[in-house]
């Protein structure tokens, strides 16, 4: 093909060229229904709300059942109520208290008779505050 | 979101709210990508049914990898041209194998609502003519001639599609035309080229 010859085949190329992009082949209508049914068919889930912050749990709650923690709080809160009473008893017993129970905890060891204390409360330290 | 706002996003924008579960995105990108995507089809294939469902699969093939896209790295018009011409090639080889051809000849010509208009109906056996001599080329050569001078995609994304460089595109394009331009040589006066 002379040069000239090659020019009018480009020319005629690109008349065509243009043709076909002028004319875009259409899908059939149903075409685009069924892509639309794949579509709808996997569409993902919507994400779902944005949950709610769950408060940050003590290091006793983690590990203990949450079931257990409202029974067990009580009794320990009993527990402690009953050992704090019992110490005060016995750093200030009551008049009636300490007359019937002395003698059992004397008798085990536990109670040094005031009268000990009365007599010389340092005695057992054999100090001499005089020389102080 | 309103569906004139989708409208006015990227499909990349889109397909990334249909990841999110947004079916009003899933419309608009139905309507937008079927036409393009069957139209490529058809253009690499020659036969309405098959380019069907090669559109079909290649979208269905969207969709599924929707919630994996991974935004910036491709248009999804690329990625989707590529799977396209990997099925339209896939069902010629099967087709082949099977032994079923379709001669140049008998490219079954869609119905024109203009018959009987002399200009119409040249332009018709211009398109015909086209459509036959691009199924004659090897595939490589006509997708790069369908995606350059009918597409009208550059180099660059013509090579990301067909998975090459840029210069390997431009030999493939100048080769494609060539031999079309052969093929087409014998049909200049039938065709109403002759006096141009």
């Amino acid at each position: 093909m002379s040069s000239s010859e090659d020019d009018k085949a480009d020319l005629a190329l690109e008349d065509l060229f243009a043709l076909a992009r002028d004319d875009t082949p259409l899908p059939a209508s149903q075409l685009v229904s069924r892509v639309l049914m794949d579509a709808e068919a996997y569409l993902p889930p919507q994400a779902a709300a944005a949950p709610v912050r769950r408060k940050k749990r003590s290091l006793l709650a983690r590990f203990w059942p949450q079931d257990w923690v409202s029974p067990m709080g009580w009794a320990a809160a009993g527990l402690g109520a009953t050992m704090v009473t019992g110490f005060w008893i016995g750093v200030n017993p009551p008049a009636g208290l300490s007359d019937s129970v002395a003698p059992y905890l004397q008798g085990a060891g536990l109670v040094v008779p005031d009268s000990q204390f009365l007599d010389d409360p340092f005695a057992g330290f054999e100090l001499d505050l005089e020389e102080v | 979101m309103a569906l004139d706002d989708l409208n006015a996003i990227a499909d990349e924008a889109l397909l990334a709210l249909y990841a999110k579960g947004d079916a009003a995105a899933a419309r608009v990108l139905t309507h937008r990508l079927t036409p393009r995507v069957f139209a490529h089809a058809y253009r690499l294939l020659a036969d309405q049914g098959e380019a069907e469902d090669v559109a079909q699969e290649a979208l269905l093939r969207l969709w599924k990898q929707a919630p994996d896209w991974r935004q910036g790295e491709a248009k999804v018009t690329t990625w989707l041209f590529r799977v396209v011409a990997n099925l339209c090639f896939d069902r010629k080889r099967s087709r082949r194998s099977r032994g079923v051809q379709v001669p140049i000849d008998e490219v079954p010509e869609p119905a024109d609502p203009h018959e009987g208009a002399a200009d119409a109906l040249q332009q018709r056996s211009r398109l015909m003519a086209l459509e036959a001599a691009l199924i004659a080329l090897p595939e490589r050569q006509r997708q790069a001639v369908v995606l350059r001078h009918i597409e009208g995609l550059g180099n660059a994304e013509i090579g990301e599609i067909m998975g090459v460089g840029t210069e390997a595109v431009e030999s493939l394009t100048a080769r494609g035309k060539r031999a079309l331009g052969k093929i087409l040589s014998g049909k200049r006066e039938e065709l109403g080229f002759s006096d141009e």
